[in-house]
């Protein structure tokens, strides 16, 4: 069934989608401007197949796997794989500081944009998108378990640089997509049997 | 069909299997505290319901507003250029 974007409701949900994937992109990125970009770009082909969305299907699901496929294409090529920290949550987020004076709002933005990308789209798409295991691994396209073990690395990783008082002793290196080196692992581990 | 033959005879004693009632129990969607338990969870979750609620920059009504006027479905994709043309 071909579906006009026009005459459709198809359209409102895309419109209402519009937030979730900004909020999306700038945790992914870090960077307001390249996510608005990305959430652009995502927009226009989205908009352009829109013939190739199964209506009854979950179309949050849909434009984020186009989003993410976005940035990673993008990551590949300009091989920068640590996301900026100064756009994503920090200067906005209202939280007053003093509330949580032990755990800052930036230092939360800062450690994850030390996260591997793709720990870092596992943690935002389960932990705060709110998407189920399954659905966050058809939108990474991989296996469950490869996200479950992603969340996994992506707490543990998150909790260690909170936890260390001044949160840039761990840069993450820029190849670290897949496995954490042992060596991360056994410090973590040192790290979190003090 | 594997339970049956579980409680049949393969497991010696009846303890409760916790795993497969936690499985059966949970819901598709993974609880929070189970992806980031505690405060570090809580300001993700915050910062990330900040980031929703931030209104959407006018660029992207006027996106979708020139892509309404384009009936995209009927066309082959030449989206980025046109799109950056105008």
């Amino acid at each position: 069934m071909t579906v006009k974007a026009h005459d459709s409701p198809l359209r409102d949900d895309l419109v209402a989608a519009i937030p979730n994937m900004r909020a999306f992109a700038i945790s992914l990125c870090g960077n307001r401007d390249r996510a608005d970009d990305l959430v652009q770009e995502a927009l226009v082909k989205a908009w352009n197949h829109l013939d190739s969305f199964q209506v009854g299907t979950n179309l949050k699901a849909w434009l984020f796997t186009i989003l993410r496929n976005a940035y990673f294409s993008e990551l590949r090529k300009t091989k920068r794989e640590v996301a900026d920290s100064d756009g994503l949550m920090a200067a906005r987020v209202a939280v007053p500081a003093e509330q949580h004076a032990h755990l800052d709002l930036k230092d939360l933005a800062k450690a994850l944009a030390q996260l591997p990308a793709d720990q870092r789209e596992a943690l935002i798409l389960v932990g705060a998108e709110g998407f189920s295991y399954e659905e966050a691994a058809s939108i990474s396209g991989c296996a469950v378990g490869t996200v479950k073990s992603r969340v996994n690395r992506a707490r543990a990783k998150l909790a260690q640089l909170m936890a260390s008082p001044d949160n840039d002793v761990e840069h993450a290196p820029t190849e670290e997509d897949g496995e954490d080196p042992p060596r991360k692992a056994a410090r973590a581990r040192l790290a979190s049997s003090r | 069909m594997a339970e049956d033959e579980k409680a049949a005879g393969k497991r010696p004693c009846q303890e409760p299997d916790m795993a497969h009632e936690a499985d059966r129990r949970a819901p598709k969607r993974a609880p929070d505290q189970d992806v980031l338990p505690g405060i570090l969870g809580k300001q993700l979750k915050a910062a990330y319901g900040e980031l929703l609620n931030t209104p959407i920059p006018d660029a992207f009504t006027d996106l979708i507003k020139r892509l309404e006027s384009k009936e995209p479905t009927d066309r082959p994709t030449k989206s980025r250029r046109e799109e950056s043309d105008e």
